[in-house]
């Protein structure tokens, strides 16, 4: 059974591979490489880490939109001397250890929660849920004309003491949380 | 082509030339060296802007904004020399452009290598976009160098022109400055040399200024000046004594240019031309002397004067009142035409004249003695040639009525006309026995008429030996039986040939072995031939007998003509006397001898030597 379940995988891969590369600026495809690319232009304050070897944990809370992209994003690469590795968890107690959280929009319903259960941890929280900066969350997708454009609570990422580059803040759009409560 | 032009102005000009030349290569390197840190300088530049530009549009190419990065690109026209700017992505592809509306065709298609390289007249960069050690894209960066390249150039060489201009201006005047220090001296030496030359005056002296090299050359030439003066004064003197010894000489001495005058002419050689030395010198030798142009004194004069060869001649000279004079002249070329010694052997001329008619009478003389002797020679010979010719036909006349005695004798005796009593057969017998010694007689002095007027003639072949011996023995076999003697030949197994003429070596045998028959009583003879003696090459036949032998004191006479030994006996054996001088005569006529070995009373040995013929030629 598992023999054919995964040569039905790669027939499956087979054929739609011309596809796939069709769609490969996918939405989903996109945002995993983004999330990634944050660990590039965000620093976390030191005490995050128990040593300088511990990975970079990317999470993702709820039902996972990304399929094997985030891990395709992730798969050896290195930042500094820190590996990354993706995790997929139900509740957002389990965020804790997380460094990048991101909250799928099947959360939407419980993220004010969630942004509280986050606030305790040093995560960096991302999410496409619409108004998710003004809502508190530190990182928001936003897709304009088929682009995936960033929307930075900037005083939310500075709460957790992170420290966002300026190069990342200069392509994306500042908002505020007190401005438009949602 | 610099050779003639004054030094003045050769120092002057080499000190420009240097002055260009440094200043030349000078400006060359500066420009070169400019050329160089411009090319640095740009590289450094772009280099610098193209890390700034990267770094800034990380994050741009990171989150995919085109906008952003366009924005950041559009920095760059601020250098107006950046012809263009693009960022790759990742995997290579064109993200955005500067300008940005710039065609993706004028671009690389993909990233080429990293870092900064000139193409032609642009400077091509290609420079990763790295955030925290990770590559993320190359941003790629046209410089247009040409522009600076030409700006820089410009401006250069018009400082470069205007710096040489003033560099020249300088040289040319330290130049003229420096030149009239320098050539003075030089100036002052050329204007003494060239007064000294003018005037022939090698008493003046040139005025050093100093002593660098132009000081020690005045030095130099004064040292010269000093040194010909005293050469020409010991030439002078040599010249006063040289003319002096020339003068006194016995010897005439002249020097004749190539217009035939005389250059010199000493007091013997104007007494040989009978003039005066006043008459000569500096006139014309045609004139002094009318009609030489004929002599060959003349001839060989011009001969050495064209080829500028010297030479020596004897050659008598007439004078112009007839007498004459024989003159030994050696002729140098010289350097004005031609040196001429003459001696007077007038003298000497008359006496080997003398002598020459000496000599030619007596080999008159010689020749007509000489012509008396060969006349009294003809004759002798003539007259030797006429008896040996008498004799040769008296010989021939007195054989034929022997032979018809010998024949008629022997008629009778084989009773044939009828019977003869006791007293008639021996009467008829001793008249047979007579002539017949009479005809051997007559056949000897024929034949030794033959070899002694030459004209025997021989027919010198090779001939075998045994054959020749065989021949001998049968023939003599007769007598020797009547005598009770043994005849016998002894031969090798093998042919001994050698060079003669049959019929003489077997006359020669016939003769030895009739000998040998006729002075042996008892015994044997033998015919023995030997062996060629390869030291000699002669091959040797004896005849040995056993009879009276011969008297050591007789052995000399023994092969003279007509001489007979005395045997001892006391009958008288017949025999001419002439057979051994014939075979000794033929012997030798053959290129061999006869010799011979006896003892008194025991026998004798007569050997033949004759040449060997070559091996396997006899017949």
């Amino acid at each position: 059974m598992a023999l054919l379940k995964r040569l039905a995988t790669i027939m499956l891969l087979l054929f739609a591979a011309p596809l796939l590369r069709a769609a490969a600026l996918q939405e989903y495809q996109v945002k995993a490489v983004f999330l990634f690319n944050f660990t590039q232009f965000v620093d976390w304050p030191p005490a995050t880490f128990a040593d300088s070897s511990d990975p970079i944990v990317i999470c993702v809370l709820g039902e996972d939109p990304f399929g094997r992209y985030l891990d395709d994003a992730v798969r050896g690469e290195r930042v500094a001397s820190r590996a990354l590795s993706v995790r997929r968890i139900e509740r957002a107690e389990e965020a804790a250890h997380c460094q990048i959280l991101f909250i799928s929009q099947s959360e939407s319903a419980r993220l004010d929660t969630i942004l509280q259960h986050a606030r305790g941890s040093r995560a960096l929280t991302v999410s496409d849920a619409r108004g998710f900066g003004e809502r508190g969350g530190m990182v928001g997708f936003v897709t304009e004309d088929n682009r995936v454009r960033l929307r930075i609570n900037l005083e939310a990422a500075r709460a957790a003491g992170l420290t966002i580059s300026s190069k990342l803040l200069r392509v994306a759009e500042l908002v505020g949380a007190a401005r438009e409560p949602h | 082509m610099l050779r003639n032009v004054p030094i003045r102005r050769k120092i002057a000009g080499s000190i420009l030339a240097t002055s260009v030349v440094v200043l030349l290569l000078m400006q060359s390197i500066f420009l070169a060296y400019d050329y160089a840190v411009l090319r640095q300088g740009t590289v450094r530049q772009l280099s610098t802007l193209g890390a700034i530009i990267s770094t800034n549009a990380t994050a741009a190419l990171a989150f995919q904004n085109r906008h952003d990065a366009e924005d950041i690109l559009a920095a760059l026209k601020a250098n107006e020399r950046v012809a263009m700017a693009a960022i790759y992505d990742q995997t290579g592809t064109l993200f955005a452009t500067y300008p940005p509306d710039t065609a993706a065709a004028t671009l690389p298609a993909q990233p080429g290598t990293d870092g900064y390289r000139f193409e032609g007249q642009h400077l091509i960069g290609f420079q990763p976009m790295r955030e925290r050690e990770r590559r993320l894209g190359t941003l790629y960066l046209d410089f247009d160098i040409g522009v600076v390249l030409r700006e820089r150039l410009w401006s250069s060489l018009r400082v470069a022109l205007a710096l040489g201009a003033l560099a020249l201006l300088v040289a040319y005047l330290l130049s003229r400055a420096l030149q009239r220090q320098l050539s003075r001296p030089l100036l002052d030496l050329a204007a003494t040399v060239a007064d000294i030359t003018a005037r022939e005056d090698f008493s003046l002296r040139a005025r050093p200024h100093g002593n660098d090299e132009i000081g020690q050359l005045a030095h130099g030439v004064n040292a010269m000046l000093a040194g010909i003066e005293a050469r020409e004064a010991a030439l002078r003197e040599s010249e006063t004594r040289f003319r002096g010894t020339l003068d006194r000489m016995l010897e005439g001495c002249q020097i004749i240019d190539r217009d035939w005058r005389y250059v010199y002419v000493n007091q013997t050689a104007a007494e040989q031309g009978r003039h005066r030395i006043e008459d000569l010198v500096g006139k014309s030798m045609l004139a002094s002397f009318p009609g030489i142009e004929q002599t060959t004194i003349f001839q060989e004069l011009r001969h050495c004067m064209e080829q500028g060869t010297g030479a020596h001649v004897e050659t008598e000279f007439t004078y112009p009142d007839g007498s004459s004079a024989w003159f030994e002249l050696s002729i140098q070329p010289a350097a004005e035409g031609v040196f001429v010694l003459s001696l007077d052997i007038t003298a000497r001329k008359r006496i080997e004249q003398t002598l020459l008619d000496a000599k030619s009478d007596l080999e008159r003389k010689v020749a007509e003695r000489t012509a008396e002797l060969i006349i009294a020679k003809e004759q002798a010979e003539s007259s030797d040639r006429m008896k040996s010719e008498f004799l040769a036909t008296m010989s021939h006349e007195l054989r034929t009525p022997l032979n018809a005695i010998i024949g008629f004798t022997g008629t009778m005796l084989m009773r044939l006309p009828g019977p003869l009593n006791a007293e008639q057969e021996k009467q008829l017998r001793t008249v047979q026995l007579s002539a017949k010694h009479l005809l051997s007689l007559i056949n000897d002095l024929l034949d030794v008429a033959k070899i002694e007027s030459g004209k025997l003639e021989l027919n010198v072949e090779p001939v075998a030996c045994q054959r020749v011996i065989d021949e001998v023995v049968t023939a003599l076999r007769p007598t020797a039986t009547a005598k009770g003697l043994v005849l016998e030949a002894r031969v090798p197994i093998f042919d001994v040939a050698v060079l003669a003429d049959r019929r003489s070596l077997s006359q020669i045998l016939i003769n030895l072995s009739n000998n040998a028959l006729k002075f042996t009583e008892r015994g044997s003879v033998v015919l023995q031939l030997h062996e060629r003696d390869a030291r000699t090459n002669m091959v040797e036949i004896s005849v040995i007998d056993t009879g009276v032998g011969i008297a050591e004191a007789d052995l000399g006479k023994l092969f003279q003509s007509f001489a007979q030994v005395d045997t001892g006996s006391k009958r008288r054996i017949e025999g001419t006397g002439l057979g051994l001088y014939l075979s000794r005569k033929l012997a030798e006529l053959l290129g061999g001898r006869i010799a011979v070995w006896s003892v008194r009373g025991e026998g004798s040995r007569f050997s033949v030597f004759l040449p060997a013929a070559p091996a396997t030629t006899a017949r």
